[in-house]
């Protein structure tokens, strides 16, 4: 018997499961053109940046538009600051660029350091910043394909069921994972988005919906163009913490973006704003929190209190195998590491 | 060491240059013209009866060339186990019930995985939905309402479901207890992991016009696959040539005939094409095999001065819809528990029972890191409740050399005790842990808890299964340089660097100078499969007689030429001189042709053939235990270091050590690997690998989702070889087992770590920040801290 070797050849495509369906791929290359392509081709249509999340929604069937308008052939504009001082990025800026950025690492230490965290540096060179704050949001269910398990569409696939909340009355409750959008909520970012009805400016704070199927406030004809973080943020004391199981490469159990604005003395805190991502629809506020630190001065045994409180103040949804009461417990030691970082870097500048 | 020039020495990876240049081949690369795609059709209901399948659509589909259903495998059964006692019990493709989420009901071939996408969904089956029972505890209830198969006909008790029992016993265990000063229960429960090979369940076939059948699976031992692909394809073994190609991992995953190695095959014979099936990730996850959690009830008792007297266990295991490996590990079980430590009067019972799950596989230690984790915990409680101290407790019933177990088998030089004392040692472990103030292990001031802990395991190696033993060939070339046949399959464990190591001990010769041919049922000899942790011992010995036979013809023929009694000569650079006159030579070059001239065309080729226990005939029972099991015993003890972070939850593992007998390391570096990765390993199982099921369903079916270690979780890992076998050369290289027996103790030293950094005692795996923080709070309100 002879061996056959020679026959065995490198792969085919044929030979790899290739499960993308078939889809129309435009390449505009000005801002103006994706919209009125947008416009033109309704409902059926999905913009794509660097496609980390789209690719793989589309390849488990999550997703299935029929045109991807792709903005590879836009240039994306250096981070810059503006003439009223606030630091402008440009919604197609990669997450590596942001790590890597003097400006931004300057500027905003705690978006660097977000970027930083999300996913691996495969994803993070492609991953943009426009596609992160529009991501999908996610849930055990849906994050497969179906294929043979979980047959039945759920809401969020336009079926009739919930899998983890089969309480009925149509919510999806999938969780928004983004780690940028918490850290921009408490820079007080605005996004600049392009539509066919012209340009607006949203607070990112009014951006998310909180509805699972529906997380973000972005019409059909709408990008992103560039995100705008105001002047008075690059004074603030920022913290960003992720918490994940294994370090990296995952989304996070829960992620802490602290901003605290202290007067001159270092001391005194005017103005907090605590957000807390990754445990529900959109990313969730610590009001109460943030009321309590608020024109007061900071210290340790208050933190611990304050902290305790933020955990009761924010509702979990349960995600990815972690219950309710271990989330807040994230939640509570996060605001309270963050708090103390911050009057640890203080406690240092003054002495 | 031992004047050696190959064995011993840390020489570069046989198989190194092919795969660090992408050069090396594996099943995903074959690609033979005109191959078709081959898809399965699964079930999407963890029990339900098939009331009606309708293919017609799918099979008028343009570009689809076959489809095949459990029409056309009725009757054929497989199983993991086929003996008389456990006879195969799973179908190729359903045609009745199916038992869990993802079982095989039809297979198509199509031209393409966009036809074949399409196929897949146009097949159309009506089910009934059968109640089904996931808990392995409300399977067995008697009550239990759901009756997957029937219960074993041999085990008569008031149970459901039961697939299989092991059980055995010696001395007297109602005296023992009596004699003892403290009797101490403990239940332990494990979870569901799973092995995250990279390269995925793969097959293709090639049926030819001659009949013949060619292959290419990512399997661990490829006269096992087709012995069963013989039987069940009906066709003769030699007819079904399975070819070399590199395996990307397997852990014990990719052991018995699959459903997909089968259809590919029967798709090829029915449509005359090459066809090749390729799991995703997805299928992988969600319907094949998993490890297997296990329950185990742990009843010792002990005298104050700490001998055990007596010892009974339960184990319970979640088999899954079919029996796979399931009544092996409760074999298993039983063994991975009576090797280690004295017990004079034991009573084991050990089931195993059928649920609505996925059917369960070996996973590298098979059974042995859960039965470690509960017993070196209980050793731990036990030796606190008694303030004996957990080294010396471990020591006063350790195997001692030479002494003989309860099954008959010899622990020979057992070095456990040498291991006790050597890690205990290396890691001032006595100090370490008493010198630690109790009473500061949760006051709060620094959240980080350091603690450090220890568990012993042992492993046996080489032992009987399908086919039992390894033969090998070394046949001479030309220029004297040889070629080695050995069914041995490299899965990444350094199979074909070892046994070249051996070849090149032998012979002298360099690695250069051997050419490995290996894992093609056509043309090399049967192997015993990368399987039991027997390779190195079984293959290698074989590999070893044959190189010696080569060396035996060599002499001789040289001893002729250069008129010498072989006594005198020497062997080296491919050449054989007489010791006391270097001058008088003869190259292998030479030796070749004269031998060809004078042997009557004996091109110096020798086989060599090994199995264990040559005297017994069988492995032993699975519901008995009796019979022997192996000669070869490896021990092992691990040290873990680790920080628990108690607001978070999370811990890490600082440092593993890891004092290990393997007998004599062939190749050290390929030594310290198997030791860093059962570590890592091991550090997934305990901390973040987890197969998340709810009712037969998989949820977390990705790896983003199922985590695995990242480079920066991999602890630092050190390991000791406590040597306790002498080697020689000409001697049998006593090599004993190094491949899964480390996976366990480190994952009870993690527990008994947590333990000592905390006050915290673990009964279940994963030590997930979840369970951890969980455990501390309750702690905490135990002892009005909160
Ligand atoms: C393995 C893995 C790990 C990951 N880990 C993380 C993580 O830790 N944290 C995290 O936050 N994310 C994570 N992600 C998700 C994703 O990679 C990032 O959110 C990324 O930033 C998305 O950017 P993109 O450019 O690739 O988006 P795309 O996939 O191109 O787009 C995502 C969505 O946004 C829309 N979109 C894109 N650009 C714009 C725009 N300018 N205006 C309006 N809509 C737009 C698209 O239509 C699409 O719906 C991970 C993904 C993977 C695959
Ligand atoms: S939470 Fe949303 S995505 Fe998840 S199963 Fe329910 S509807 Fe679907």
């Amino acid at each position: 018997m002879i061996c056959w070797p020679e026959r065995i050849s490198g792969g085919s495509l044929d030979s790899k499961k290739m499960k993308l369906s078939q889809f129309d791929h435009k390449t505009p290359t000005s801002r103006k053109e994706v919209v009125d392509l947008l416009t033109n081709l309704g409902q059926d249509s999905a913009i794509l940046a660097g496609g980390t999340d789209l690719i793989p929604n589309m390849k488990n069937g999550t997703l299935m538009p029929k045109t991807l308008v792709s903005l590879k052939h836009l240039t994306a504009e250096k981070e810059h600051l503006t003439k009223d001082g606030s630091l402008k990025l440009d919604a197609l800026s990669t997450l590596s660029q942001i790590t890597e950025s003097p400006l931004i690492k300057e500027k905003a230490p705690s978006l660097a350091q977000a970027a930083f965290h999300v996913g691996g540096q495969q994803i993070r060179n492609r991953a943009t910043l426009g596609g992160n704050l529009c991501q999908e949001s996610r849930c055990l269910y849906l994050n497969q394909s179906h294929d043979f398990q979980f047959v039945e569409a759920c809401y969020k696939r336009a079926g009739d069921c919930c899998y983890p909340f089969p309480d009925g009355g149509k919510i999806c409750r999938a969780v928004f994972m983004s780690d940028m959008a918490p850290v921009l909520i408490t820079l007080g970012a605005h996004l600049v988005v392009l539509g066919s009805h012209g340009e607006r400016q949203v607070d990112i704070a009014d951006f998310y919906t909180g509805d699972g199927l529906k997380p973000v406030n972005l019409g059909p004809t709408e990008l992103i163009t560039s995100v705008l973080i105001p002047l008075e943020s690059q004074k603030m004391q920022c913290r960003f913490f992720k918490a994940t199981p294994r370090g990296g490469l995952e989304f996070a159990m829960v992620s802490i973006a602290v901003a605290l604005t202290l007067d001159k003395n270092k001391k005194k805190c005017s103005k907090a704003v605590i957000a807390v991502g990754s445990i529900n629809t959109k990313p969730l506020r610590a009001l109460e929190a943030e009321k309590h630190l608020t024109g007061s001065l900071l210290n340790r045994s208050d933190i611990v209190e304050i902290s305790k409180n933020a955990a009761n103040e924010i509702k979990p949804l349960p995600h990815h195998g972690y219950s309710r009461g271990y989330l807040k417990q994230l939640v509570e030691v996060y605001i309270k590491r963050s708090l103390i970082d911050i009057i640890k870097t203080v406690d240092n500048k003054n002495g | 060491m031992n004047g050696l020039k190959l064995v011993g020495k840390s020489v570069l990876r046989k198989d190194g240059p092919d795969k660090t240049t992408g050069k090396a081949r594996y099943t995903v690369d074959v690609d033979l013209p005109g191959m078709l795609v081959c898809g399965i059709k699964r079930s999407p209901h963890p029990h339900a009866r098939i009331l009606r399948i309708d293919t017609s659509k799918a099979q008028k589909l343009p570009g689809v060339k076959a489809v095949i259903t459990g029409i056309d495998t009725k009757g054929i059964k497989h199983g993991f186990v086929e003996t008389p006692r456990y006879l195969p019990d799973q179908s190729i493709l359903a045609y009745d019930v199916v038992k869990h989420v993802g079982e095989e009901i039809a297979a198509v071939a199509a031209i393409n995985h966009e036809v074949l996408a399409q196929a897949l969904k146009m097949i159309d089956i009506e089910y009934e939905i059968l109640p089904a029972v996931f808990d392995v505890e409300d399977a067995m209830n008697p009550d239990c309402q759901v009756h997957i198969h029937p219960n074993h006909p041999r085990v008569k008790e008031n149970y459901c479901n039961i697939a299989g029992k092991t059980q055995t016993q010696w001395g007297d265990i109602d005296a023992g207890f009596k004699e003892a000063d403290l009797i101490h229960s403990d239940r332990f429960e494990s979870h569901l992991r799973t092995h995250g090979y990279m390269e995925p369940q793969t097959a293709v076939a090639d049926y030819r016009g001659d009949g013949t059948l060619h292959m290419w699976i990512s399997s661990m031992g490829h006269f096992n696959k087709r012995k069963k692909l013989a039987r069940t394809l009906k066709m003769p073994d030699a007819s079904i040539r399975i070819h070399k190609a590199y395996v990307g991992g397997a852990f014990g995953g990719k052991i018995d005939l699959f459903s997909h190695e089968y259809c590919v095959a029967a798709l090829s014979i029915k449509t005359g094409r090459p066809v090749k099936y390729v799991a995703s990730r997805e299928e992988i996850f969600i319907a094949y095999r998993h490890g297997q959690p296990l329950i185990s009830e742990i009843k010792t008792g002990v005298k104050k001065d700490g001998t055990i007297v007596a010892q009974q266990l339960r184990m319970i295991n979640n088999a899954g819809a079919y029996k796979g490996s399931g009544v092996v590990i409760i074999f298993l079980a039983w063994g991975f528990t009576m090797i280690p430590y004295r017990v004079e009067n034991f009573k084991y019972e050990g089931y195993s029972i059928f649920t609505n799950n996925p059917t369960r596989a070996p996973l590298r230690g098979h059974g042995a890191p859960q039965v470690r984790f509960a017993i070196e915990s209980h050793m731990d409680i036990i030796a606190e409740k008694l303030q004996l101290d957990p080294i010396e407790f471990r020591l006063k019933n350790a195997r001692v050399p030479h002494e003989e177990l309860p099954n008959k088998d010899n622990v020979h030089n057992c070095g456990l005790i040498e291991c006790i004392k050597e890690a205990a040692f290396k890691t001032d472990y006595t100090n370490r842990r008493n010198l630690r103030p109790k009473t500061d292990r949760l006051d709060d001031s620094n959240p980080i808890k350091q603690g450090i802990g220890l568990g012993v395991s042992a492993y046996f190696g080489g032992s009987l299964i399908y086919p039992n033993g390894s033969s090998a060939i070394v046949k001479m070339t030309d220029e004297g340089s040889v070629d080695l046949l050995t069914g041995a399959i490299e899965l990444g464990q350094g199979s074909e660097t070892v046994l070249c190591q051996i070849v090149g001990e032998e012979l002298q010769l360099e690695m250069d100078d051997i050419r490995i041919i290996s894992s093609d049922t056509a043309t090399t000899p049967p192997d015993i499969g990368a399987w039991i942790s027997g390779m190195t011992y079984v293959t290698g010995n074989a590999v070893r007689e044959a190189a010696a036979g080569v060396r035996k013809k060599i002499l001789q023929v040289a001893a002729e030429q250069l008129n010498e009694k072989t006594e005198n000569l020497k062997l080296a650079n491919k050449s054989v001189w007489v010791a006391d006159n270097p001058e008088k030579r003869v190259t292998y070059q030479d030796i070749f042709q004269a031998s060809i001239t004078r042997q009557k065309g004996d091109t110096i080729i020798a086989d060599g053939h090994w199995r264990t226990m040559r005297d017994e005939p069988f492995h032993p029972s699975l519901a008995s235990t009796k019979g022997r099991w192996t000669e070869n015993y490896a021990f092992s003890v691990q040290v873990a270091e680790i920080a628990v972070d108690t607001e978070t939850g999370e811990i890490k593992l600082l440092k593993a050590t890891t004092v290990h007998d393997c007998g004599f390391p062939i190749n050290p570096q390929l030594v310290q690997g198997q030791i860093d990765g059962q570590v890592s390993l091991a550090l997934g199982h305990a901390f973040m690998e987890d197969v998340m099921m709810k009712k037969g369903y998989t949820l977390n079916p990705s790896w983003l989702d199922y985590r695995m270690p990242l480079i920066h979780n991999v602890a630092d890992s050190k390991g000791v070889d406590v040597i306790t076998e002498n080697y020689q050369t000409g001697h049998s290289f006593r090599t004993k087992e190094v491949g899964e027996g480390l996976v366990s103790a480190i994952l009870a030293a993690i527990a008994n770590a947590i333990y000592d950094a905390t006050g915290l005692r673990l009964y279940s795996t994963p030590f997930s920040p979840e369970k951890v923080l969980k455990g501390l709070k309750q702690l905490k309100k135990n002892r009005g801290l909160l």
